[in-house]
């Protein structure tokens, strides 16, 4: 992949509804998200908007103003970038990943009923249409902290709970449940599932932190944080592989631009309420970076089924290459039955997932050197059919379940992107 | 440009319009939840479907962006917005009302006697010159509501009528918000008498009376 410097990000930001992913002739992680392709390839056919003249078209001006001041040296490039709000999906799934991710959910406090969703919803749709733009919310305590807009994603999402809790039970898809249980869980009930999830991503996390305050206060008497959990990636910008704690080039298989109405978005065949909608999956896995560390490169190599350092599987000689689960050496398979990629792997569109993963590495419990792993983030329109097949092959052959253990399991309905003048949710409690 | 960054700028101007960033009195779209945009013609298609009524006089030149309530029980509220004149000539905001309350007043916020910022009813109401603009907030002026008898409740709306000197009105369609900040008190003896409104209620330890609206 060509290498550019501090190449703009690479929004959807201008084409409203989130379907601006780039169609690639050498698909890959990034340029599945529109990134590599058009560093590699330039703006060929297919590339709706992307460069610098036409990424700046995409921030309201009074977000620029807002985020320039006089005399200022040139901000990042993306600290001027929007992405849209309104759209047909939301914005933060097939988004290139920002740097910096708060995963929140609350629960409603019980009694508000579907009125009370509905208020959330309404002041949320408020709040991140103008959050996104770098403007402050209605009656902002800290306006200041609301530029630049910083690629900023604010995307909602349901829980089961939160349709009990509405009386709408009933319009809940069959897959909006926790998950199966899996023989390596070792869940904890503070990091479980929730009603109402906010998934906020930026570049800069001081606007992230404002954002997240924004709509935790727009909660207040509706609804408590149950959990919130922190993450993080490289920049945008940077053109270094996502990698996770332990070393691994981490999500390299994606569906493609082309793959995502099967994929990932709820089509005709999903509740009306849905379409245009996903699901989230987030797993939160702790990952023994001490044992982990005690291995040698090539043991570690043989666990995940990729060079540590290309991320290439052991049969190729790049990141992008298709693994050859067939081939062997000496009557052995050169990768080998216990990795880590060959019980992860899918082959048709409909079973592959979205993933959008960050690191986190919080305090350490005492006599611990790390409290760190992965939210393992994927969206896909039905868990049950994509998640859970590909879960249950990780927890019965991978041997990386020796250093990895999910301690905390969600799942969340999606909602689709608003329409202008509508709000999130609208199909279901508008 | 590409045809595509063509439709995308356009497309991006339309929201804008739509949002009320710089939105001109002729939209006629329908009334986001993300702006609380009204103008004269906007809302009264968006409040009034099948009768919109164009505003006439002052109210025609007046445009409203942001506005918001804070969400109170019962007592008193204040809204909060930017009032725009986007005429050639002044416009004389006289005084508001309300649904939700049978008194409104118009409020401006200066120093107290004891430092602190006070309130007090703002005699004559306010002149917008032709082009500018004013900002009623939290800490400053803003319209107030007394006597509010049922729950005004954040992530709802509140509808409130602003009158011009020259009889106009313009109706303004305000998103309900949880808001803590700005706390002031009322200026002792201040000349509107709003000690004595319902809703009201005596601090210890302050010679005055304190709002939590802003």
């Amino acid at each position: 992949m060509a290498k550019h410097p501090a190449p703009l990000p690479l929004d959807e930001q201008t084409v409203p509804g989130g379907a601006a992913e780039a169609s690639s002739a050498a698909p890959s992680r990034r340029s599945f998200l529109g990134v590599g392709a058009a560093l590699a390839g330039g703006a060929g056919a297919g590339l709706v908007g992307y460069g610098l003249g036409n990424s700046q078209t995409g921030v309201a001006p009074s977000a620029v103003a807002a985020a320039s001041s006089e005399g200022a040296a040139p901000d990042a490039p993306w600290a001027g970038s929007v992405i849209p709000f309104i759209g047909a999906h939301q914005a933060g799934i097939s988004t290139p990943p920002q740097a910096h991710a708060t995963f929140v959910a609350l629960n409603l406090t019980p009694g508000v009923g579907q009125d009370g969703l509905r208020r959330l919803l309404r002041q949320w749709t408020n709040d991140a249409s103008r959050l996104q733009r770098g403007i402050p919310v209605l009656g902002d305590p800290q306006p200041d902290l609301a530029s630049p807009p910083s690629r900023l994603t604010i995307t909602v999402g349901l829980g089961r709970g939160a349709l009990a809790e509405a009386g709408l039970l009933e319009r809940a898809p069959a897959w909006l449940a926790p998950l199966p249980a899996f023989s390596i869980d070792k869940l904890e009930q503070r990091w479980n599932e929730g009603d109402v999830l906010a998934q906020v991503c930026a570049e800069d996390p001081i606007v992230l932190a404002h954002a997240v305050r924004a709509l935790l206060l727009s909660a207040t008497g509706i609804a408590t944080v149950h959990w919130q959990q922190r993450g993080f990636r490289r920049p945008v910008t940077s053109t270094s592989a996502m990698r996770n704690l332990m070393g691994q080039v981490d999500g390299t298989v994606q569906p493609v631009a082309a793959e995502l109405e099967q994929s990932v978005w709820i089509g005709a065949d999903g509740p009306d309420w849905l379409r245009g909608g996903t699901s989230l999956v987030l797993r939160r896995i702790r990952m023994d970076l001490d044992t982990w560390d005690a291995l040698d490169p090539q043991a570690k190599e043989q666990v995940i089924g990729r060079r540590m350092t290309s991320g290439a599987p052991l049969t190729g000689t790049k990141e992008t290459d298709v693994p050859d689960l067939a081939a062997t050496r000496d009557g052995l398979p050169v990768i080998p039955e216990f990795a880590h990629i060959r019980h992860a792997a899918v082959t048709t569109a409909g079973q592959k997932i979205l993933r959008r993963p960050y690191n986190f590495d919080d305090t350490p419990a005492a006599g611990s050197s790390a409290e760190a792993g992965l939210l393992f983030a994927a969206f896909q329109a039905d868990p049950v059919r994509q998640f859970v097949p590909m879960q249950q092959r990780l927890a019965t052959g991978d041997l990386l379940n020796f250093w990895t253990t999910p301690i905390g399991s969600a799942v969340f309905a999606i909602l689709p992107g608003p329409a202008e003048g509508e709000i999130l949710g609208q199909a279901l409690v508008g | 440009m590409s045809n595509h960054t063509i439709r995308a700028v356009t497309a991006l101007a339309a929201l804008s319009v739509a949002l009320g960033l710089g939105a001109c009195g002729t939209t006629t779209a329908t009334n986001p939840v993300g702006a609380a945009a009204s103008t004269a013609a906007g809302t009264a298609a968006s409040t009034a479907p099948g009768s919109a009524a164009k505003a006439t006089g002052q109210a025609a030149s007046a445009q409203v962006a942001d506005a918001w309530v804070k969400a109170v029980d019962t007592g008193m509220t204040g809204a909060f917005f930017v009032l725009k004149n986007t005429g050639s000539t002044p416009i004389h905001l006289l005084s508001a009302s309300s649904p939700i309350s049978p008194m409104v007043q118009m409020h401006e916020t200066v120093m107290g006697t004891g430092g602190a910022m006070a309130m007090q009813e703002k005699q004559g109401g306010f002149t917008i010159p032709a082009g500018g603009s004013h900002e009623f907030k939290a800490g400053g002026d803003h319209v107030m509501f007394m006597g509010v008898s049922t729950a005004v409740k954040s992530g709802t709306t509140v509808t409130f009528t602003l009158a011009f000197e020259d009889g106009s009105t313009l109706p303004v369609t305000a998103e309900v918000r949880t808001f803590t900040g700005a706390k002031e008190t009322y200026v002792p003896g201040a000349t509107t008498g709003t000690n004595s409104m319902p809703g009201m209620t005596p601090t210890p330890g302050t010679s005055g009376t304190t709002a939590s609206h802003g």
